[in-house]
């Protein structure tokens, strides 16, 4: 009966999965979650940052459900949320969030192509995750990102500091040009280190990204340990340095899971089409 | 009779009375720079925090606060050595005015005692204590009148004697 109740418990999980494009991660506790299917979400804690002209937010329906639509023209602003209590992401490493970009001021493509870079996760995935990267290629991986071509939909992961100006920060960045995993220095700070998760080949589709914020920590800035707290998250979209137009959509966001609840230490890279 | 007033115009010595000096000089000190620092620590923990968390964003923060943090530290970095030097400077003059007539009076008094009955005691016009060289100058003519006046007296008495 056990044997029976085992096989139909992972069928329905396999099922579920297959059919409602859900990981572990949907049914795990988080620290915050944040619906962003209405305003008053952005009440709740969250501050505007106007850095030179605020972006318009505005709730949209689409794909049956609601999602909060940003729209940025020559303007860059972004939405900040400090926890009450930092927290350590040794104990919660996972974090999730679900977005979408239709449209990002066109750059010129910077060196190294699309394809060069998704090859590089590719060879990552085999090798059964990027922490082994991190130890061959150390800070020589990182490109540095230009200041005039600065612009991009971003979610930030903010560490614990004295200010906010000595934090290291981690940005999840949808990019043009860029390639999947591509990392990047700041033109502004070092303390400041980006990911792209996706690009053009990805506008107009939702994706879910489920990340390992630790091992992407030390991935970014080459370290082995993370000591470090998290004090804030925020996001932002800027067209600012390229003064162009942006559209960009964010329904969800889950932060600070348990590893058990997702994809587990050295596997940080988990990134799929969402199914609304 | 009293002398001419003798009048000192210039310092020539700018450290006298150590332990006199030295302590109004370090109570000065203290007193202009301890606070100084202190608001310029208060201001930069006021603009590393408040204005950092109020624009939240980092590269906000490295963009437009940074650059002035950096601008203000170089500042702070020539210019607080210049305006301590100046303070200190200021200090030993002030402290000097605090000094110069104490050394002075004990000077002349010293003077007075070994049998100098014609000296003053004359002060610096910005030391600001002329009242109290001018009371002392009282005193001493009044007891160098009743001196002369006394011995006088007691030449006469001798020739009438």
């Amino acid at each position: 009966m056990k044997v029976i109740d085992k096989k139909l418990l992972a069928a329905l999980l396999v099922f579920h999965g297959l059919f409602f494009g859900r990981s572990a991660v949907d049914g795990a506790q988080s620290l915050r979650t944040f619906l962003f299917n209405s305003q008053d979400v952005l009440k709740k804690g969250w501050e505007e940052k106007i850095h030179t002209k605020p972006m318009k937010v505005a709730i949209a329906s689409m794909d049956g459900s609601s999602a909060m639509e940003l729209d940025s023209a020559d303007a860059a602003s972004g939405y900040f949320f400090k926890f009450e209590k930092p927290w350590d992401p040794n104990q919660y490493p996972i974090s999730s969030f679900t977005w979408r970009v239709d449209a990002l001021p066109g750059k010129e493509a910077p060196s190294g192509a699309i394809e060069k870079n998704e090859g590089s996760v590719q060879v990552a995935a085999r090798r059964g995750g990027l922490g082994g990267r991190r130890e061959e290629e150390g800070e020589e991986g990182l490109e540095l990102s230009r200041k005039e071509q600065d612009d991009y939909f971003r979610i930030y992961f903010i560490t614990d500091a004295f200010s906010i100006a000595f934090a290291k920060c981690l940005e999840y960045v949808w990019d043009v040009h860029r390639g999947v995993m591509t990392r990047l220095r700041s033109p502004w700070s070092d303390s400041i280190r980006l990911l792209v998760l996706e690009n053009k080949s990805s506008f107009g589709q939702w994706r879910k990204e489920e990340r390992n914020v630790l091992e992407d920590f030390k991935l970014l800035f080459g370290r082995t340990t993370w000591d470090k707290n998290i004090a804030a998250i925020a996001f932002m979209l800027d067209t600012d340095n390229s003064q162009g137009k942006a559209k960009a959509f964010l329904r969800e966001m889950k932060i600070g899971m348990p590893a058990e609840a997702g994809i587990g230490e050295g596997k940080p890279l988990y990134h799929f089409v969402w199914q609304p | 009779m009293p002398t001419e007033a003798k009048v000192y115009r210039k310092r020539k010595q700018y450290f006298i009375k150590e332990s006199v000096q030295g302590r109004y000089l370090r109570v000065l000190f203290v007193a202009i720079v301890a606070p100084t620092l202190l608001i310029t620590a208060c201001l930069l923990y006021l603009m590393f925090t408040l204005m950092a968390n109020q624009m939240g964003i980092p590269e906000n923060i490295h963009a437009n606060l940074i650059p002035v943090m950096k601008q203000i530290g170089w500042i702070l970095l020539f210019g607080l050595p210049v305006l301590i030097a100046a303070l200190f400077w200021w200090g030993v003059i002030v402290s000097h005015r605090m000094a110069g007539p104490i050394f002075r009076l004990e000077h002349d008094l010293e003077a007075i005692a070994k049998g100098d009955f014609q000296r003053r005691i004359i002060f610096r016009k910005k030391d600001k204590l002329d009242s109290l060289a001018n009371k002392f100058n009282t005193v001493l003519d009044i007891l160098t009148a009743g001196y002369v006046e006394r011995g006088q007296q007691s030449q006469q008495m001798r020739k009438v004697g």
